[in-house]
This record gives C-alpha cells, structure tokens and sequence, in this order.
C-alpha cells in the first residue's frame, strides 16, 4: 500500500524504523488563518477538521487559539497550524498578528447572514493589502445545512470569488459539508 | 492524520474526498466524511498493556470543577507504520450500562478506587451527581491514539494520589491526564523508555520529563519547533572554553546570515545541548523545518538585534555540573534585588455571622477595611454573596443604611424597568432606521445562545437564565449606549447572574464591575494593551530569564494572556472559583492592578513547563489555552499575593524606574533615576507616562499621602497572615482600600 501510516506532526520522526522503505516523503507545513465576522462558524469549521466534532454551543473566541492537523496528500505530508481568531470588529486590531506570515486563510461568512458576507469582502480586500502577497485565499459560504434561510446567494459568492481569485465552497462544520474538503484544496494549491 | 488520495480531490467540488483517518491524534475522528482506520488488515503489536487507567475530564460543573473518569486500558502498540500510545475506554464496562456517579473532591480520596464504571462525578458535599451517559459521555469515550514521536514531554506529578501521568505533545497540546487505578504511571514510563530517550527535566520538582527520540531512530527532520535532539549530541556539544563566551554563540548565530541552513545544523547545533536542555533562554527554532528554523531566526527581527546589541550587554553566568552547563542569565543590570518570596495563605469566607457583626443597628457598616481583607483572603459565603457584593463593588454606600438601601434599590428597580422598556419597545420598522442598536442587539443574540449553554441554568431552547441574560446585556446597552455590548460581556455577566439569579440586583452588580474594566472593551483596545504591555514589564521585574524567552519567541507582547485579561481570568476557572477569585479583585488589594499578578503567578507555575519544552509563539497560546479548568486558585491567588509582596516593600519600589511604579500606582518619581533597572523601552513610551490600567486612576491621584498610614497592624480574625508581611503590606491595603473611596 502507498499510503504511508504513520502521523503526527513530525512525521519525519519515525522514518528509520519504517521497514518498507518508501521513498523519502515530502512534508510540508503552513500557517493558515481563520477569518471571519463573528458566530459564521470559524471555531466550528476548524473543530470539525481537526477533532471531527461539532458543538451546537461552540462558545466565542476570545483572542485567539491555534490548532494543528496533519495530513497525507499521496506522498506529501501536509501539516496545517491553524490560528482560529476572534471575529468581533472590536478586536480587529489583534488580527494582522495573526495572518502576517500566513501562508493561507479561509475568509468565512455564514449563508443565511448577508452581512457577513459584506465583512468577508472586507477581509479579502485587507488581506490582499496587507498581508504577504502570494497568500492563497478560500472563502467558505459556511451554515450550507441552512439552505431554507439563505440569504447569501451561491452563484454571486462564486462569481465574487472568481473575479478575486478565491478559492471557494459552501461549507457545514454542522454536517461536515466541504469541511476537511476546503482545508485540502487549499492544501494542494500550495 | 488524514490520508488522502489526490486525484479524488480534483472532483472536490462536487463530492466528498475519500479521506482516510489514520492520524494518531484524529483516530477520534470517527464522524463526518472521516472513516475510521482502514487497515484493519495492519497487524499490531501489543508492547505493553495496563487495565484500570481512567482518563480525567475537569469540567465546569454548576458549583465546581466536575472532575468525569472514564475508565480505560493504557497500552503501547506497534505496528509498521510506527508505534503509539493508545488509550480505550473500556466497553465492557461500558456495555453494562455501569454509569454510577460517584462523588469526590478535587483531589481524589479513597473513595475513588473501588468502584467500576464510568465515575461521573460531581463534587456536590457528599451528594451523588448522575450524569445521564447519553448526553455527556459521547465526547468522554473518543479513543486516544498517539505516535510515540509526537509526545514532546510528560508530567507525572510527585505527590498524585492515585498516581497520573499528563502527556505533552508537540504543537503543545495537552493531554487530559491518565488515573492509574492499577499499575503505575512508572512501570508505563519503563516501557516508554525502550523506544524513547526520557530525560527528567533540569528542575524536576513539578514531576516534568523531557521526551527525544532514541538515537537510533532520530529523525531526518526535526519535530516540529524543537532542535532534533540527535543533532546536538551527533555533532556534539559546545566545547566548554566556548560555553564561556556567550558572545561566541551570538557570534555563530550572526553567520546564519550567510549560510542559514548550513549553519543552523552545524553550529547552532553546537550549542544546540544547551538549548536542548532549556537552559538558554531562547526557542531559537519556533519554526518546522531545519529551513524554517534559520529562516525564523532570521525573520524574528527581535532575535537579530539581540544578535547585534545584546550580545555583550547580557551578563550571562555559567555554571557547570554533571548534567552539562547551565546558563543563568542573571540580569545584573536589569535586576532590582528582590526579597525572597514569603509565605502566605488563605483563609476562611467571610460568614454571615461574621457579616451582621459588622453591621451596626442601622445596617452601617463599621469597618470595611476588615471585611476587604477578610474577602480578598478567603472570599464571601454564597448565601450572603447577594448582600455583600453591593457594598463591596460601591453598588450601596458602605454607610448606608438598611432603609437607605431599600430606598435605593426601589429606584434602581424603576430605573432599570425604564430602560428595558426603552429597548423592549423598539419596533422592527425602527430598528431598521436603528443601525447601531441593531448591530448591538444581533451580537447579543450571538453571544447569548452560546454563554455556557452546557450548566444547566442556561441549558436549553429559551431557558430562563438565557432569557434574563440578554435582558440585562440589552438593558446594559441603553445604560451606556457609548459602549453598547462587546464580546466578552456576556461572559462577565453569566457567573454574576447565575449566582445571584436576581435581575435587578446582577445587573447593578454588573454594572459596577463593568465600571472597573471597561477600558478592556473599549473600541482602541488601548487598555487591554496598556495591560498587556504591563503584565511584560512585571514579568521583567519578577522573572527576567522567562520575559527573555518570550521575548525571544516573540512572544513579549503577551498576547497569549488576553483572554485572561479581557475576562478576569473568566474562562480559565469554573464559576465557584471565578467569583472567589473576583471577590478577591473587587477589594482592591493589596493594591493596583494585582490582576496582573493573578496571570503572573499562572505564568510561573508553567515557566518551567513552557520553556523546557521550548514551546514557540502558537505553542505557548496552545499551552495557555488549555490550562483551562486546571489552573489551582488557591495557589495561585497565594503565589500571587506573595509577588506582590515581593515588589512592593519600599526599598524595592524605591529602585524602579517610574514605568513600573506607575503600574504599582505609586507617584512617578522626579529626579531622573540612574536607572538601576533597565528595562527595554518601548517603541511608544506612552503607557509609562500616562495613566496605567483602568485600576491605578484613583490610586495615583492619593499619591504619597495614603501610602503613610501603614503599620496599625489590623488583626483580622480568620486571616491567617504570616509575619512577613508587614507594614508594606498594610500600606498596600490602605492603597488599595482608597481606590474605592
Ligand atoms: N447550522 C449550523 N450552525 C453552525 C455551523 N457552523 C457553526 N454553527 C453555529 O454557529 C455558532 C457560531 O459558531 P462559531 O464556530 O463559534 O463561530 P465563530 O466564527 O468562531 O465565532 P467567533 O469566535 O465569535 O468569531 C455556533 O452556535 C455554532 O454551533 C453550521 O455549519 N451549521
Ligand atoms: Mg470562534
């Protein structure tokens, strides 16, 4: 079987025991950043990727938390430091810390809320000015399982995430909807 | 780990990627699109097994920590993939619907060994809480598996009964901790040894192990943000004549510049034994990859200029032993002598016997001063929280009357029901043309429908402790529309409301501690970065080698701690020991700003912990993040009564430069100082200047006059003190006491 087994973040670790002397894996590592207005789901969607759970009363975040997840693309091993932020605009001025030297983010706005799909723009266009040039940008449409109450529509996210660049999906950490899915691409583009 | 075969993904729009769990960490991972291991045909070695160890779930339960044992078996297995830990809740166990809750305190007795079953306990006096399986147990009985490669580090705490061990890993996660029933954390430790390098860590008093990798097996690349500890002993270590010359190391350091990678795993890895070892105080690879390290320490223009600056100015002092060399850095320069820390204690909750003594005929309070010192050491009894608090947080003058009391909170009960109507009676149509109301009322509902939804009085659709939750949030927006609502309020509100379960009375309460921070939700966030910024100059006064490890992984600016900060530590303990903790804050004392010293003294007890495991920037905020419901507060309250202690006798404060006696809310002194402490200035001097933290205002206004009544030697009774703190200490109160006057 090509699939290697063996986890963790420092994959590497274990490499002289492996007896069935695949070639050498490649592994790489980045930092990716939630962003978000608050409550669409960015503590959610990192919940569901990394721990495979959902929690109806997920609580706000408050500063910042950082997980990580690692992955087997094939033959790469793809290790995710997730810094999940907290979305009121009060503590924006906290947020450039967190995506400088982001390598990628996922600007997340909820379905049913049109709003934060105003405050997703406004993210993608801040990351596009300040942080480092060549970060690869997702925007997740999240709350997809809320399809009677949307308010966002798909076709204009879609077209708003093509003209910009984005990669782009509607997710549900509830269901689990597009979840590790939106994490992978974003891992096969880099 | 997820294991994904490409060439499904390129259809990821349109269905779900065949994703494969096979990570040690997410073998939980058994819901959604994730599909448990598939090679079932892996064959598995079973390398060591113990029945009877109990995974231990701290929780926040109604009154206290709930502390939920899962009963399981412990083992390491192989198979050729690698090797693991695994941890399995016990089916059998499970299967016999054995679900008996069983009672114990925070530190388990006797009473915990005997019985089977899944032991969910709640500490209620001797009451047996049940905690129905179906709606709790689901995340309590996720399997845990690990590579052997990914524990960074373990604590196995000396003095445990029944013995535990806590795993570490390396993004700095931490385990909940393992209970051994039967066998000991010991005899896993042996068996631990035939595939790791265990070494007990330098200042082993806390039970902490450092975990490497046998030799035979180290790792082509380093684990993430540590130096492979195979290097360092491959190329071998720093020749002692070196190890003399810190200014040799900077020196190696600086040719990263040239050759980083090359450099970074030649000479770096020199010294790397005594980085490996924690004794320098640098994480000097908070990155992955050997790449990633050079370019960190290349990128962290902070590090660099210690390259450049530092170097001679650090007066580093070595010592040898056994183990190797130890580096201290002993701030010369920067160090104020600080007198040994003293003992001190907690005591008894001011009870209502204690409480109507205090009151005169009337219902006058005779001497508050007594009862703040009584509080801040031992808190307030529940039953009479709903009378003290007032008084105490100046909701009722402390020489009211019973009558004048009565008087007033008829009218605070019309004036609050004056501005619920205000907001009750918005139409939909005016708040259409109401945008900021709007805006506040949407980030109240938010917030509501997820503040503590797991305790039971706010569990449930509509529960009524919901209900009164965003009436007071929405009442508090007309109160003070300027600020309206921020996040972070309703986590403020929630304890205050639980306890009291009074409307009325919490939301004044509220108010009148939202009075006290209120710069944390100001729109600059200046206060909450004043105080960041200030919580870093203590950390240089008290502990200079872990400020300069922060700072050496960027870490200086704290951020780590708003959380702490922002809520008064709010999350971190259950709501019982929150509002202790808050009573204790609501007194003023011993002086300003001694929420700082609240995160301080949590600091300290994982210094150790932090930088032998040479965590970087994201494993820091991890470990911190996950101290959560773990945290001691009695000792922390006493380790941090006695830093402030520490810094604030005369002799010591007379030394500091006026940034830190503005924080202590001491008058800035004229005369420019030969500065005995030298402190790295800041970019923006600003917040030495000006006023500090939103605690300090009064205090600084009392100046010099109040910091002479010291010395009466109060006794208190049921406040235990030891002889140590004296008239400082009495000045400190007198300081603190006026902040409230
Ligand atoms: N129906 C549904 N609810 C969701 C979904 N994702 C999140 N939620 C809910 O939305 C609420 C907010 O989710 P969070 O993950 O806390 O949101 P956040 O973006 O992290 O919010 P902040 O931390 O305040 O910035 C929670 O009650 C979640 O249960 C989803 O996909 N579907
Ligand atoms: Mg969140």
């Amino acid at each position: 079987m090509a699939n290697r087994q063996s986890g963790g973040s420092n994959t590497a670790g274990g490499g002289a025991q492996r007896p069935n002397g695949a070639p050498q894996n490649k592994i790489c590592q980045f930092k990716l950043v939630l962003l978000g207005e608050s409550a669409v789901g960015k503590s959610s969607l990192v919940l569901r990727f990394v721990k495979g759970q959902f929690h109806e009363y997920q609580e706000s975040t408050i500063g910042a938390a950082f997980l990580t997840q690692t992955v087997m693309l094939d033959d790469t091993t793809v290790k995710f430091e997730i810094w999940d932020t907290a979305g009121q605009e009060r503590y924006h001025s906290l947020a450039p810390m967190y995506y400088r030297g982001a390598q990628a983010a996922i600007v997340v706005y909820d379905i049913t809320n049109q709003e934060t799909f105003a405050r997703a723009k406004t993210w993608v266009k801040e990351l596009q000015r300040q942080a480092s040039p060549n970060i690869v940008i997702a925007l997740a449409g999240n709350k997809s399982d809320l399809s009677a109450k949307r308010m966002v529509d798909h076709d204009e996210a879609y077209a708003y995430a093509d003209e910009n660049g984005l990669l782009f999906m509607e997710t549900s950490a509830k269901t689990a909807m597009n979840v590790t899915d939106i994490f992978l691409a974003i891992g096969m583009f880099l | 780990m997820l294991n994904v075969n490409k060439s499904s993904l390129w259809n990821f729009r349109n269905q779900q990627a065949r994703i494969h769990s096979t990570s040690p960490k997410n073998s939980q991972n058994m819901e959604g699109s994730l599909s448990p291991d598939l090679h079932h045909d892996c064959e598995t070695d079973m390398k060591f097994e113990q029945r009877g160890v109990c995974q231990k779930f701290s929780v926040n339960g109604k009154r206290r920590k709930e502390t939920i044992l899962i009963p399981g078996h412990l083992s390491i297995t192989e198979n050729k993939y690698g090797e693991y830990i695994e941890w399995k809740p016990d089916e059998s166990k499970l299967k016999n619907g054995n679900t008996e809750a069983s009672s114990t305190s925070q530190n388990f007795g006797s009473k915990y060994g005997a019985s089977g079953g899944i032991q969910f306990h709640a500490s209620k006096g001797d009451g047996r809480v049940e905690i129905k399986p179906e709606t709790s147990s689901k995340e309590f009985l996720r399997p845990i598996k690990i590579e052997l490669p990914e524990i960074r580090s373990f604590i196995v705490p000396p003095k445990a009964v029944p013995r535990e061990i806590i795993f570490i890993l390396s993004d700095g996660t931490t385990l909940n901790p393992f209970i051994f029933e039967r066998g000991s954390p010991e005899n896993l430790v042996i068996a631990l040894e035939r595939s790791l390098r265990i070494t007990k860590s330098r200042s082993n008093s806390n039970g902490l192990y450092m975990v490497g990798l046998r030799k035979e097996s180290a790792p082509t690349m380093p684990p993430s943000g540590v130096l492979p500890q195979g290097v360092a002993e491959i190329l071998g270590v720093l020749p002692p004549e070196h190890a003399h010359n810190v200014g040799q190391i900077w020196g190696f350091m600086k040719e990263m510049k040239n050759d980083p990678y090359a450099t970074a795993c030649t000479t770096l890895a020199k010294f790397g034994h005594m980085a490996l070892n924690g004794e320098l105080p640098i994480n000097v690879f908070p990155g992955g990859s050997s790449h990633q390290m050079a370019d960190s320490v290349l990128r962290n223009g902070k590090l660099e200029e210690s390259l450049n600056s530092d170097a001679n100015e650090l007066e580093a002092d070595y010592t040898t032993n056994e183990e190797g060399y130890e580096v201290i850095f002993k701030p010369e320069k920067m160090g104020v002598e600080l007198p040994p820390l003293t003992k001190t204690f907690r005591g008894q909750p001011l009870s209502q016997e204690q409480w109507l003594n205090y009151l005169d005929r009337d219902g006058r309070i005779s001497n508050m001063n007594e009862i703040r010192k009584i509080v801040f050491y031992g808190g307030v009894e529940p039953m009479i929280r709903k009378h003290v608090w007032p008084i105490l947080l100046g909701v009722y003058d402390s020489k009211s009357t019973y009558e004048e009391r009565q008087y007033q909170f008829s009218e605070k009960t019309c004036y609050y029901n004056r501005m619920k109507m205000q907001w009750a009676t918005v139409s939909e149509d005016q708040e259409e043309r109401f945008s900021p109301f709007r805006d506040f009322k949407s980030l109240i509902e938010k917030d509501v429908s997820r503040t503590d939804r797991t305790l039971d009085y706010f569990k449930g659709e509509n529960s009524r402790g919901t209900d009164i939750l965003r009436n007071i949030l929405m009442t508090y927006m007309m109160y003070n529309f300027n600020l309206g609502y921020v996040q972070g309020m309703s986590d403020i509100l929630a304890p205050i409301l639980m306890e009291t379960q009074d409307e009325i009375l919490a939301f004044w309460v509220f108010v009148k501690f939202m009075d006290l921070i209120e710069t944390n939700f100001e729109m600059s966030q200046e206060g909450m970065q004043r105080q960041l910024k200030d919580s870093y100059t203590l950390l240089q006064l008290v502990d200079p080698k872990f400020s300069a490890y922060l700072e050496a992984c960027d870490a200086s600016n704290m951020y780590f701690a708003f959380r702490w900060l922002l809520i008064w530590f709010k999350r971190e303990f259950t709501f019982q020991d929150t509002l202790i903790l808050w009573e204790a804050l609501w007194t003023g004392l011993p002086g300003p700003n001694f929420h700082l010293f609240i995160g301080l003294s949590i600091l300290e007890q994982h210094s150790t912990t932090i930088m032998e495991n040479k965590f970087g920037l994201s494993e820091i905020l991890r470990h911190v993040n996950d101290l959560a419901m773990r945290i001691d507060l009695e000792l922390t309250l006493t380790r941090a009564e006695a830093m402030y202690l520490q810094v604030s006798p005369p002799e010591v404060t007379d030394k500091l430069p006026n940034k830190l006696r503005v924080i202590l809310g001491l008058p800035e002194k004229e005369e420019p100082l030969n500065e005995t402490m030298e402190i790295v200035e800041d970019t923006d001097g600003a917040a030495s200047s000006s006023q500090s933290t939103p605690l300090h205002t009064s205090n600084a206004e009392a100046g010099p006059s109040s910091s002479s009544g010291g010395g009466d030697g109060v006794e208190v009774s049921g406040v235990q003190r030891s002889s140590g703190s004296d008239s400082s200490l009495e000045r400190q109160y007198e300081m603190g006491v006026n902040q409230f006057m």
